[in-house]
């Protein structure tokens, strides 16, 4: 096997990059939703739910991420959706950063309203942080914002600048 | 002067400050308009175009006059108005628009030229020869004019910029600002009150932003708002602004009104201000604009000043209203103060030299009186300060009443309170415009120099309409966009024109209300954070192999791998070489990579290609053309089938998110009964090209049994899943940009690095060398493949030679107008290869082609040189271009004319295809 | 200016790319030959004073295309659709 080398980014006080996780794009075909979510729960408005290890993120019209610590999720997810969906992997595509921050550091690059009774536990968006296209969402120590891999670098700098000051 | 007592200021902090080089001492509190009042320094600056001495006029945003320049160095800023600007320790300020002094001022000899620098003297003079007007005239006229210096440096202030949400905005925090603030919290909600001034009390539950000025109203809602962090203190520790984009549900102005001058003769001299001015300075500052003053009013607001001069044992020389038998409040103050009331009475002109030494009262009776004074208070009644509500289209409306314009059409959400709407304002007011006869220039607009006479002017050259008389006079530009000027000139304009006001009419109030530096808009994304940074999987190792790199869009890609001593061009050299003779391999990942799966994912193709799809077997690749529905190519790649319904589409790298969008646009609104989905897997992918005679037997050592790489199994244009380096999952995809026997490896981007590491072990006994984009470029110009520079927008799949992938058989994006006549004229220019004459020449890309003998004007230019690049098979430089019928021309002898870089040779029109034009190579 | 996007609530204008006229459709005829109906579907735009339907693309959200209904004039929007459910109801 090839060896495997990931991003590395120092964590600061309140930024740090989430440890690697299995990460898979649900596209549902056309449709197939309803059968779809017979077979999976999946959220219909922008949040996120858990399932057993993985946890399904509302990506879109009748798209889904599906993030686990289980490295076979992507044969699992195939398997569940079993021709309902496209599915592709996305554990390389994408970046996850974890920031511990409060709401008005945040609100410095991302441009919709944290604010908890507008954007509690369980939302998630997708929107921008500064000019870099991510998915946002709060968990119960902060927010977690995914972004394409190539950006993850652009996008530390500009957590870390708002955040640390 | 300051008073003993009294003022919001701290007597216990003094502070040292310096203007125009002498050092004077304020208080903590104290703006620098108050400290220099404080200690009687009246001069503060010269007129824009008269060069007139002028002293401080306000007390607020609206100041015209006391324009300064503060800080020195990259941080110097001018035209800051010092009846904002917080005083500091050790703050330096300079005045404007002086030579050599302030005192002494060379320029104000324009005041005796004045009947020549009336309103539109520029349109009038200076036109004469016209070849002056670019050498002489406007450089003579930028140095005279012009208010304050740029530093000419970069910014070195931080900026920061946020977003912040809430139910309701205050705009201005004075007394009707902060009852609805509290109001709005009291019933639940959130709010936000921004006020222009520094810190007051907080509102509990409120969030206050003091420092804050919203200078602008748009859509939706939004505001636009700079919170000054900074601008009070020596130096900045963090930021020096924010700019903040506030959306509110609703929103409550409370921004006050502004106060007229009265307009009378000499009415700019210093010491003469604007009675609520002095007011503010008495009671904020202790600070008194002199000893003995002369108050001119035509409404009762400002009678209550003539109390707190008496309280304060300032000296009231008289109070002149010009209100025909002045009100019962005025005269019952001026029986209080025992002052002098002249009724039905005007101030004509003041007297002076540097400051104000008197005024020239004319009575009632027509009586002629002169009276000392050292400042003159004058009151021509308030303006609500309207400004924001008519940012979106709102007409402030005439209230005839209090002669003023309040709130007309609002923009949607808002409400205005207080004196912003005209309340408790102007009480008895009778409006005086202009005092006839003044005798002497009197000024509407303090900043721009615009005078009474030069309205009367305006109307009399035919430029009566509103937004005339601005653009012609000046009225209402500059920094203070007339504030103080705005109202008083239009109804100057009304009495000339024998209009209403109404009639009349204001002009349109734009954002911003005052400047906002151009820092702060940009915030943090200045520099190399103006954009984002995207790296390939192979970045760092590029880089430890000392790679240079060049900017794609977002993407930095290795440009090339230069050896000691070797510049581009022999880096580049040597890698195209490597390549053709052994093997090389280039990190193209930044190509965009679409994942398309679905039941009707080849019907899909079909509609966006030009060429056929349905047939394209699984575990095969094909060329895609891609054209806007105008006809026009708008983007290529290969697209690989890997099952029945998976393909993955690629596309150039400049185009990836604008093709993503075009498939995105077909299947939502074109085609929305097709069942198919995409999902961008550029990141997800790294991809490697290996290419070169020895490309196969590289890869050969990299895949695992039992895949078969063979020429047979795995032809040309073969794509395919697979495993490499002992199970890591891989596809393979025979592609050749550089026209050699090439392939394209692509594996899950945490293996990328360690791929280029395994391919150069691999390889490294064929001599394997890493290229970038530069050899990249060289190769697939000698095999004549378009890429962007021939894919510009402007050019046709006739022009590139591709009509053959023009289907005939089904509908595509572009189909219909592609077959226009003259999208498929061959006299288009079409792409052909370009071979110098002199093989020691050098060709550039942008020049001119030409046929021989005829003159190098436009009606002879027949295309253009498009990409170049040195050909180290070919040993020269070689060419691909648009030229006239191209195909046509092949074997003739052009000009390749390039006047602006002085170049001139001669070319002959070949094939665009210079290297193994039979495709030997790509398919061993 | 502010769209509501069906399925992401109301976001800003940096989300969103303008595409154009959502009033014109695409000739059906096979696009053998550029005719005037496809040359008007390519070039020719209403300019209304007033209310107009044009197409928006939430590029920086979900990536949704909606169709817009506004007043050209004052930026007030009536009503945001997916252009999905649109055209399917054509």
């Amino acid at each position: 096997m090839l060896e495997a080398s990931f991003l590395h980014l120092p964590a600061t006080e309140h930024v740090e990059l989430a440890p690697q996780r299995a990460i898979v794009s649900i596209a549902a075909f056309k449709n197939m939703e309803a059968a779809l979510h017979e077979a999976v729960t999946l959220p219909v408005t922008p949040h996120y739910a858990f399932g057993e290890d993985v946890m399904f993120l509302w990506s879109g019209p009748g798209t889904w991420l599906a993030v686990s610590e289980d490295p076979g999720l992507e044969a699992r997810i195939r398997h569940l959706a079993n021709g309902l969906a496209a599915i592709t992997d996305q554990s390389d595509g994408r970046a996850i950063l974890r920031v511990s921050a409060t709401v008005a550091k945040l609100q410095k690059l991302v441009p919709i309203d944290l604010h908890e009774t507008v954007f509690a536990e369980n939302a998630t968006a997708l929107t921008l942080a500064g000019h870099i296209p991510v998915q946002i969402w709060r968990t119960k120590d902060g927010f977690e914002l995914c972004c394409f891999r190539s950006f993850a670098e652009s996008l530390y700098h500009s957590l870390v600048e708002a955040c640390e000051v | 002067m300051r008073l003993a007592s009294g003022g919001v200021i701290d007597r216990t902090k003094i502070l040292n400050f310096r203007f125009d080089g002498k050092t004077y001492q304020g208080f903590a509190g104290d703006t620098l308009a108050s400290a220099l009042l404080a200690n009687d320094v009246k001069l503060v600056g010269r007129s824009f175009k008269y060069h007139r001495p002028r002293g401080v006029l306000s007390a607020g945003s609206e100041e015209p006059n006391a324009l300064v320049e503060l800080r020195a160095g990259a941080h110097r800023e001018p035209n800051t108005r010092a009846t904002v600007a917080e005083l500091y320790e050790g703050l330096e300020a300079r005045s404007q628009n002086r030579f050599p002094s302030l005192k002494f001022d060379f320029l104000a000899v324009n005041g005796l030229l004045a009947p020549v620098f009336a309103a539109g003297f520029y349109y009038k003079t200076f036109m004469w020869p016209a070849s002056f007007w670019e050498k002489l005239y406007e450089p003579m006229i930028r140095r005279a004019a012009g208010l304050g210096r740029n530093a000419g440096l970069p910014d070195p202030d931080v900026y920061e910029k946020s977003i912040a949400f809430c139910d309701v905005l205050v705009i201005g925090g004075g007394a009707a600002g902060r009852a609805a603030a509290a109001e709005a919290c009291r019933a639940g909600g959130r709010v936000i009150l921004a006020d222009e001034n520094a810190p007051g009390a907080d509102i509990e539950g409120v969030v206050y932003l003091p420092r804050s000025t919203v200078f602008g109203v748009y859509d939706g809602g939004t505001y636009g708002a700079v919170e000054r962090l900074a601008d009070h203190l020596p130096a900045a520790k963090g930021p020096r602004q924010r700019f903040w984009k506030i959306v509110a549900k609703r929103c409550i102005l409370a921004s006050g009104a502004i106060e007229r001058p009265m307009v009378f003769g000499n009415n700019d001299l210093p010491g003469v201000m604007l009675a609520g001015a002095v007011e503010k300075y008495i009671f904020g500052y202790a600070v008194s604009p002199g000893r003995n003053g002369v108050i001119f009013l035509n409404n009762d607001d400002a009678a209550s000043l003539i109390p707190i001069l008496n309280g304060s044992g300032i000296n009231l020389a008289g109070i002149v209203d010009s209100r025909p038998k002045s009100s019962p409040l005025v005269r019952e103050a001026a029986l209080e103060a025992s002052t002098p009331l002249f009724a039905g009475s005007v101030i004509r002109q003041a007297l002076g030299g540097l400051s104000v030494a008197g005024v020239e009262i004319t009575t009632s009776r027509g009586q002629n009186i002169k009276l000392d004074c050292d400042f003159v208070a004058m009151s021509g009644g308030w303006n609500p300060a309207v400004h924001l509500t008519s940012h979106l289209d709102g007409k402030p409306v005439w209230d005839e009443k209090i002669a003023a314009f309040v709130p007309g059409a609002l923009p949607p959400g808002m409400e205005v309170v207080g004196a912003a709407a005209g309340l408790g304002i102007n009480a008895n007011i009778v409006p005086l415009w202009s005092v006839k006869n003044a005798g002497a220039k009197a000024f509407v607009d303090f900043q721009n120099d615009v005078t009474a006479a030069d309205i009367r002017l305006a109307k009399q050259e035919g430029f009566a309409a509103v937004e005339h008389l601005k653009r012609y006079t000046t009225l209402g530009m500059a920094t203070d966009q007339g504030k103080t000027a705005n109202v008083n000139g239009l109804a100057l304009m009304a009495e000339a024109t024998g209009k209403t006001v109404p009639e009349t009419g204001t002009t349109r109030f734009r954002p911003p209300y005052t400047p906002v530096a151009i820092g702060a808009l940009a915030g943090p994304h200045r520099g190399k954070n103006f954009k984002p940074t995207r790296r390939t999987p192979t970045h760092d190792w590029a880089a430890g192999l000392g790679a240079v790199f060049v900017e794609t869009g977002l993407w930095l890609r290795a440009q090339y791998f230069p050896q000691s001593g070797e510049d581009w061009l022999a880096a580049a050299s040597r890698e195209v070489n490597a390549v053709r003779n052994g093997v090389g391999i280039c990190d193209v990942t930044t190509l965009g990579k679409i994942d398309i799966q679905g039941p009707d994912a080849a019907r899909f193709l079909e509609s966006v290609y030009t060429n056929s799809w349905v047939n394209l077997p699984v575990g095969r690749a094909r060329y895609g053309l891609m054209l806007r529905e105008d006809g026009f190519v708008m983007d290529d790649g290969t697209t690989a089938r890997l099952a029945d319904n998976h393909y993955v589409m690629t596309t150039t790298t400049a185009n990836a998110a604008k093709v993503f969008q075009h498939l995105e646009f077909c299947h939502q609104w074109l085609w929305p009964e097709l069942d198919v989905c995409f999902c961008s897997v550029t990141d997800q992918w790294a991809q490697i090209a290996v290419a070169g005679p020895r490309a196969r037997d590289t890869l050969a050592k990299l895949v695992d049994a039992p895949f078969d790489i063979s020429n047979a199994a795995f032809p040309y244009m073969a794509a395919g899943a697979l495993s490499i380096c002992g199970g890591t999952p891989a596809r393979l995809f025979r592609l050749s940009f550089s026209g050699d026997l090439a392939y394209e490896v692509a594996v899950p981007a945490r293996y990328g690095a360690a791929l280029a590491r395994a391919l150069m072990e691999a390889g490294a006994e064929f001599g394997i060398t890493p290229y970038g984009t530069e050899a990249l470029g060289v190769m697939r110009i000698e095999k004549g493949h378009p890429a962007g520079a021939e894919l510009n927008g402007q050019t046709t799949a006739h022009d590139l030679g591709l009509a053959k992938l023009l289907s005939k058989k089904k509908d595509f994006v572009g189909r219909a107008l592609a077959t226009r006549e003259a999208l498929t004229d061959p006299a288009r220019p079409t792409l052909i290869g370009l071979k110098l004459v002199n093989a020691g020449d050098r060709l550039r890309a942008g020049a001119h082609l030409l046929p021989q003998n005829v003159p190098a004007v436009a009606a002879n230019d027949q295309g253009f040189v498009t990409s170049v690049a040195f050909s180290p098979t070919l040993g020269q430089w070689i060419g691909l271009g648009l030229l006239q019928n191209g195909p046509a021309r092949l074997g003739e002898i052009v000009r390749v004319y390039d006047p602006v870089r002085n170049g001139d040779t001669l070319a002959e029109v070949v094939s665009p295809v210079f290297v193994d034009p039979e495709g030997v190579r790509l398919h061993a | 200016m502010r769209i509501k996007c069906p399925y992401c609530g109301e976001r800003g204008l940096e989300e969103f790319l303008y595409h154009g006229d959502a009033t014109v459709a695409r000739p059906r005829d096979g696009g053998v030959v550029a005719t005037e109906e496809w040359t008007d579907y390519v070039y020719l735009r209403e300019n209304p004073n007033g209310t107009h339907r044009e197409l928006w693309y939430h590029g920086a959200g979900c990536h949704a295309w909606l169709v817009v209904t506004r007043d050209l004039r004052s930026h007030e929007i009536f009503g945001v659709e997916a252009a999905r459910d649109v055209a399917l109801a054509r």
